[in-house]
């Protein structure tokens, strides 16, 4: 317990825990990650001041590339959501307030909140078809940089047809748009999420 | 609002038009969002959005509309005056005051932002809190009481810190979360809920094992440095029954402790079989004794009474009430979700697909991959589905009659298969009993004895697959061909159980032979002895005389134990001997052998592996009375099968190309193991309140009366008491006290149908109000704009 007190003063970690939805432990071990993502540019001493945990960042192409972010497709757009200037830098602040909102303590309104934002490819605070036709495209498929062989079986890189993809965009509209604007507000959003089952479950990371 | 009158119009220059424009847009947004303030909070992040939204689009000269925009903020300052790290209060306000405003930059919104939305929803509450505290504090104070309530509350302090640490110890343990971090980061959530499911089985049977230790296993293990025989409840009219139950159980200790050849082979055998020197141990009915102690203390003249049927009866009372009550309180969090699936037009099936698609969890190259898969697939296969319910719509009624008479003759197969398995599994248990007294050597006896419960597991292991090659040819709906195959294989697991149970019930109470050398008086001019049917062989032999059933409980409570161990030993056998080798076979020579690849690797699929569990937990919730030492059991083997499953999905099953709702499999799991509880609690039940206990072990061995049922414990000890309690329980046993209770709660639940249904007929309403309201809104600026456009025309006139 002894160096836990020196990176974060008592206060720091009071506001921490009362912030978000982590304990003191926690705290600690995100650090330990965030410093793990480059080490030369993290210093441990000047945590304790308050300025630097907001302002240090990290880029965006280290922050991609850690195991949690890694492999989601999404992984751009929760950087953007989550960095103080659209740019997917993070500071420690920002690093730990996703951290939080994905935890599994976060409720369902904070997770609509940002699943909203991050589901709002051209940031107008709707989700038109546009930003919904985005969405499923980066659902089914994705980019690969590599072959598209996985352990030794050839997997068919196959995508939904341009009627298909209309059809469940209609769908969605039609289940969600109370207003018949052919976009999505947040209030809209919040709404129809709160009755699907599986989003809370599903936006959730575990670090 | 005012509208500019139609003699200002020439006065009028385009920009005031389009600022008293903007001017009533804006009021008119913020009007409707006013509407949907259903907290404060959320309107405070309605505003967070409308205010970012205003400010990027508004000209920096529209002070107006910023300085609307500030008095609503205000309002607000209270929760950002708290914001350690964000923006200054005190600044913020020098700027509410002074007319020189200038918009906050983008980072302090922001920053503004997140701490709206993060603290709105934790420390507001806690802020309230403290300043309550404060108040309280500054009182005390002043109070005269001071000294003992601080001391009071920093105990508590002390105390709740200490819990703190304590949790904060057990998550640096790091123990399941670790392994459920590796489960979801493979193979996403929906499989590690049963995962969970099986921790949650693992802390039950552990609480479960925790009453019968403080209930059953100590008080047994302190009696055992008395004598052998014991002192009875005081009964009337015990005295004659006291006597046959000592010749009864002497005769059953007789048999125990035979003298044989001491071999190694037959101590396995024991083991194996829970006979000979197992029997005489906790792990089974017979060894617990009906004692009252009392315990003379030297301090205190106080004589401790513990009675032991009493406490038997009552801690297998308790254990199953609080399972239940555990089931039931997991399954409520779960079915609040389920319910919606019901209502198939609320259902946002696309929207779920879509937004709560993608398993943020998933840290592993080749499960995302997968996962894209399965969303695809999932898609896919709901379009599939509506084509094909358009499809089935449009049937032609000749199809359909044809299409009926296949499903009725495939339900007639499923009727028969079932029929004839649980046939299968009566002959074995009657070939058991008719050779539990044959002369067999040892090995044949071994595997009679273990036939019944590999019968079961063979079947239980090829049948399910049957039924789902047959839920094929019905072409029902992929979702409701799932659940119709599950709750076949349900059926047959559970019901397997129950007829080995009925069997032997038949067996063991009705058809016995009549014995020829009773010890206790030949009362009875029936083939029942000291309680059991089966008390003689026919031929003496030494070797025979350990194979009669002397104590019928713990003979129904070793075919559990068989059970239990069969159990262990398939899922074990078939991991090690079926699923890795054919991982390895398929790893080396799928690209030589086409069959080989088709058939492809081992599915890890969700429903039949719950079914394995549950079916492990019904055993032990069924052999719990007969078994007590088996909930540990249980405990541990559940514990194992957690690893044993763990590493079955991560080294040798691929994951499976169908989507499981994480949701929905919870409350699945929670359903098929509601439904088997309740069977078992009806038929222990029913035994408690009928059957005849023998008179030569446990802890009932002491009939108080002729027709002595092991209930009837419980009802002598309430006649023990003085008459006004006494009065008080016998009024719940009549009529005057079922009749009116049941009515009560007829009319509670239709009480709450009554209200759901309300509910639901206002959200309809409020569905309604919404969408007209956006109408509203979108002819009122219509108007606006066509009255703007006229003032224009005019001017330009």
């Amino acid at each position: 317990m002894g160096n836990q007190e020196s990176i974060f003063s008592p206060q720091q970690l009071e506001a921490y825990q009362d912030c978000t939805y982590f304990t003191k432990q926690d705290i600690i071990r995100i650090f330990k990650r965030f410093k793990e993502i480059d080490p030369s540019r993290i210093q441990q001493s000047k945590m304790s001041n308050l300025h630097y945990c907001q302002s240090e960042t990290l880029p965006a192409d280290k922050l991609e590339n850690i195991p949690e972010l890694r492999e989601n497709p999404f992984r751009r757009r929760i950087l953007e959501v989550f960095s103080q200037d659209n740019s997917g830098d993070l500071a420690f602040d920002d690093f730990l307030n996703m951290f939080s909102v994905f935890s599994e303590d976060a409720p369902r309104e904070i997770k609509a909140v940002y699943a909203f934002k991050i589901y709002d490819f051209d940031r107008d605070n709707t989700l038109n078809k546009t930003d919904l036709a985005k969405t499923l495209k980066t659902l089914t498929q994705k980019s690969r940089d590599q072959g598209d062989l996985v352990d030794g079986e050839n997997i068919e890189q196959s995508a939904l047809t341009e009627t298909e993809e209309n059809y469940i965009l209609e769908q969605v509209l039609k289940e969600a748009d109370l207003d018949d604007n052919n976009e999505l507000s947040y209030i809209e959003f919040e709404h129809v999420v709160s009755r699907a089952p599986d989003f809370l479950t599903t936006f959730h990371i575990r670090i | 609002m005012s509208l500019p009158l139609k003699s200002d119009t020439k006065h009028l220059s385009e920009s005031s038009l389009e600022q008293s424009t903007k001017k009533v847009k804006s009021i008119l947004v913020h009007s409707s969002k006013v509407q949907h303030q259903r907290k404060s909070t959320r309107h405070q992040i309605n505003l967070a959005f409308q205010k970012d939204c205003d400010i990027q689009s508004s000209s920096p000269d529209n002070v107006d509309g910023a300085k609307y925009i500030v008095s609503t903020f205000s309002s607000s300052i209270d929760v950002i005056a708290n914001c350690n790290e964000a923006v200054d209060a005190e600044t913020l306000k020098k700027e509410n005051e002074t007319n020189d405003f200038r918009l906050p930059s983008f980072k302090q919104r922001m920053q503004r932002m997140q701490c709206l939305t993060l603290r709105s929803f934790k420390a507001k509450q806690e802020r309230a809190q403290q300043q309550v505290a404060q108040r309280v504090r500054t009182i005390i104070q002043l109070s005269e009481t001071q000294s003992c309530i601080n001391y009071t509350k920093r105990f508590l302090k002390g105390i709740k810190s200490m819990f703190d640490a304590l949790i904060d110890l057990w998550y640096r343990l790091n123990f399941w979360s670790q392994q459920f971090r590796e489960i979801e980061g493979h193979f996403g959530i929906a499989t590690s809920t049963y995962f969970r499911f099986t921790r949650w089985l693992v802390n039950l049977n552990f609480m479960v094992f925790f009453l019968y230790l403080c209930f059953i296993y100590i008080p047994q293990l302190s009696y055992n440095n008395l004598s052998d025989y014991f002192t009875v409840v005081n009964d009337t009219g015990s005295g004659f029954f006291y006597n046959k139950m000592v010749l009864c159980s002497k005769s059953y200790k007789e048999k125990l402790t035979t003298r044989r050849a001491n071999h190694h082979w037959l101590t396995f055998l024991d083991i194996a079989q829970g006979t000979g020197f197992l029997e005489n141990t906790m792990l089974f009915y017979g060894f617990y004794s009906n004692l009252t102690v009392s315990l003379h203390n030297d301090f205190s003249s106080r004589n401790v009474k513990y009675n032991m049927g009493l406490g038997y009866l009552l801690t297998v009372g308790i254990s199953f009430v609080v399972v239940f009550i555990m089931i039931v309180r997991k399954s409520s969090t779960t079915i609040k979700e389920t319910v919606m699936d019901f209502d198939n037009t609320a259902y946002p099936l696309y929207t779920n697909a879509v937004f709560g698609g993608w398993d943020y969890c998933i840290n592993s190259e080749k499960m995302s991959v997968y996962k894209q898969r399965i969303i695809y697939n999932e898609f896919k296969a709901t379009l599939w589905e509506v084509k094909m319910k358009k499809k089935r719509e449009n049937r032609s009624t000749r199809e359909k009659s044809k299409l009926y008479l296949k499903r009725l003759i495939i339900n007639l197969v499923v009727l028969a298969l079932l029929v004839g398995s649980f046939y299968t599994i009566y002959l074995t248990t009657d070939y058991l009993i008719k050779n539990q007294t044959e002369n067999l050597s040892e090995f044949n006896f071994l595997m009679v004895n273990y036939l019944p419960s590999i019968v079961i597991s063979i079947l239980n292991a090829i049948v399910p697959e049957i039924f789902w090659a047959l839920s094929k040819v019905e072409e029902y709906s992929n979702s409701f061909a799932t659940h119709i195959t599950i709750v076949r294989a349900v059926f047959l697991r559970l019901s397997s159980v129950w007829v080995l149970v009925v069997s032997l019930y038949y067996r063991l109470h009705y058809k016995g032979r009549k014995p020829m050398d009773c010890p206790e008086e030949n009362m009875y001019n029936v083939t029942r002895c000291c309680g059991n049917t089966l008390w003689e062989s026919i031929i003496e032999n030494d070797k025979l005389e350990r194979r009669t059933v002397k104590c019928w409980e713990s003979y129904v409570g070793q075919q559990f134990y068989k059970l239990c161990i069969t159990d262990f030993m398939s899922v074990t056998l078939i991991v090690l001997s079926i699923k890795i080798p054919r991982r390895i076979i398929h790893h080396h020579l799928q690209h030589r052998i086409w069959v080989i690849k088709k058939l492809g690797r081992a599915k890890f699929d969700l429903p039949l592996q719950v079914l394995d569990i549950v079916y492990s937990q019904t055993v032990c919730w069924m052999g719990m009375f007969f078994n007590p030492l088996l909930p540990a059991l249980t405990f541990i083997k559940v514990f194992y099968f957690f690893f044993l499953k763990k590493f079955e999905l991560l080294s040798v099953a691929e994951a499976p190309q169908i989507a499981y709702r994480a949701s929905r499999s919870y409350s699945f799991f929670q359903t098929v193991l509601l439904v088997s509880f309740i069977i078992i609690t009806c038929l222990l039940g029913y035994m408690i309140g009928n059957l005849k206990p023998s008179m030569s072990c446990g802890p009932f061995r002491v009939y108080s009366s002729d027709e002595f049922v092991m209930f009837d414990v419980v009802t002598n000890e309430i006649n023990s008491w003085p008459t006004v309690p006494q009065k008080i329980v016998r009024y719940f046993e009549t009529a005057a006290f079922y009749v009116p209770a049941f009515l009560i709660s007829l009319l509670s639940i239709y009480y709450y149908l009554a209200v759901t249904a309300g509910y639901k007929k206002m959200e309809e309403l409020l569905k309604e109000q919404l969408k007209s309201e956006a109408h509203d809104k979108q002819f009122l600026l219509a108007r606006v704009d066509e009255i703007i456009k006229r003032g224009q025309w005019r001017q330009e006139d």
